[in-house]
């Protein structure tokens, strides 16, 4: 128990020493550091070596490491073969990757981002809305690291089969509805608050359904672009301003 | 005027913005809305700082860090962007606010890539054993400082960078409030489109949309 929290909290920082090379590698290593400690041979160059095994190129969505952590734990201190330790490693981190990416970053982050923009259009107060925030996403977060690292300590070599009970197609589908209703919900409010603006509503909100339609069908466009647009919009209003008052 | 205690809460909300967003924990503690927010607070306009922070925000709705992806880290820039809102004061100073934080969080991009390769140069051959377990351990909270310490100079340099700007730039701006907000989230509204279209099937559920616009609308008018 007392290893299992240890392991979750050093999670935490597990991209501390994140790089282009091994990426989570060195992460993973200095967060298994106590329990290598511990396990296998004793002697310097043995935990050496099992230091350098876990230091290997390794990447993984961050709040999905608990799940190879909890595994690795666990086959270090039954002693595992080495090389089957490495395969399982190499061959663990793509499916934690990508799963994390299509529940979390692709859904969950942005439903909750949503969420939170629709209360800050609805007049919500500060405090509530960064609370709400914070405190929605970081239950599903810190729920998956512990559901990981919990399924990754009893499963061992076989947690691969633990992770498609997570149901990701569902969930992500489930989620992603919400979000649909979550895009609504802000298109509405906002068409409300451009009524709302004195005698400009109406090219407002042509404007932005418009850039909506832009964005919804070119959407590769949209990441080289943003920065862009945004600066050019603040430039060219003070450019107006400036030109306005010199006449 | 801004005294030594609050430049120094909000460079350290720098340094944790920029730990947040990849170093430790990732609590979302990063993101400009809550960002933004606290560096409002530590100011004494909350609001303010929520809403260059939810402006930021909508920009980056279709942001994914997938893999390592590089993307405009707005966290640490939503601090000085709050300021500027602030300090500049008006709808010129929530304008300016947006462009210093775009600006800022490009240069949080940039900063974080050789953020990456200084770690990647820390680490070098750990894979192959260099490293005793004490020195490993020592490098790791070695990068784990100087991305707080990338995350304090961006936030410092952002705040060093407003107070330099020509007095009277704000009122140069030519709308008013309620207008500046609508201008600024136009390139949000391209961002949630694009988001929309992200999402699995999204013209299958158009009707859920469509019940989601009814129901924004109903709420804003009720609110």
């Amino acid at each position: 128990m007392k290893t299992e929290l240890t392991l979750l909290v050093r999670s935490l920082v597990v991209q501390g020493s994140w790089n282009y090379r091994t990426l989570l590698g060195a992460g993973m290593a200095w967060v298994l550091l106590p329990v290598l400690r511990s396990a296998g041979e004793e002697g310097e160059e043995a935990l050496r070596a099992r230091l350098a095994r876990h230091a290997e190129h390794f990447n993984a969505h961050p709040y999905l490491t608990p799940v190879a952590l909890g595994a690795l734990q666990r086959l270090e201190r039954e002693g595992a073969d080495p090389e089957r330790i490495r395969r399982f490693r190499r061959a663990l981190g793509g499916p934690l990757g990508s799963l994390g990416d299509a529940l979390i970053w692709s859904i969950w982050r942005p439903a909750c981002v949503l969420f939170a923009l629709v209360l800050v259009v609805l007049g919500a107060a500060p405090l509530m809305v960064t609370v709400a925030f914070l405190f929605l996403y970081n239950l599903v977060h810190l729920g998956l690291r512990v559901w990981g690292l919990r399924v990754g300590s009893e499963f061992g070599f076989e947690v691969a089969g633990a992770l498609g009970r997570l149901k990701v197609p569902f969930l992500s589908e489930r989620i992603g509805t919400v979000g649909v209703l979550l895009v609504g919900l802000l298109v509405g409010a906002l068409a409300v608050r451009a009524f709302e603006l004195p005698g400009r509503g109406v090219p407002w909100l042509l404007v932005g359904g418009t850039l909506f339609l832009v964005g919804f069908l070119k959407r590769d466009l949209f990441h080289r672009w943003m920065p862009a647009l945004a600066l050019a919009l603040v430039v060219g209003g003070f450019v107006a301003g400036a030109v306005r008052s010199a006449g | 005027m801004m005294g030594g205690t609050e430049l120094g809460l909000l460079v350290l909300l720098g340094a944790w913005s920029a730990l947040d967003s990849t170093s430790v924990g990732q609590f979302m503690l990063s993101r400009p809305l809550v960002s933004g927010t606290l560096a409002g607070w530590i100011l004494g306009d909350p609001a303010s700082g929520l809403l260059v922070g939810a402006l930021l925000e909508g920009l980056d709705l279709g942001g994914v860090p997938a893999g390592g992806a590089r993307l405009p880290e707005f966290g640490p820039g939503a601090v000085p962007a709050a300021f500027a809102a602030i300090a500049l004061g008006g709808p010129g100073g929530l304008a300016s606010g947006l462009a210093l934080g775009v600006l800022w969080s490009l240069l949080g991009r940039a900063t974080m890539d050789i953020q990456r390769r200084a770690n990647g140069m820390l680490m070098a051959g750990a894979e192959h054993g260099a490293f005793v377990p004490r020195v490993l351990a020592l490098r790791h909270w070695i990068c784990v400082g100087l991305d707080g310490l990338r995350g304090a100079v961006l936030a410092g340099l952002g705040i060093l960078a407003v107070s330099v700007l020509p007095a009277g730039l704000s009122e140069l701006w030519p709308l008013g409030r309620a207008g500046t907000a609508a201008l600024l989230l136009l390139p949000a509204a391209l961002a949630a489109g694009s988001h929309l279209r992200s999402l699995r099937t999204p013209l299958s559920r158009g009707p859920l949309l469509v019940v989601g616009v009814l129901s924004g609308s109903a709420l804003a008018l009720l609110f």
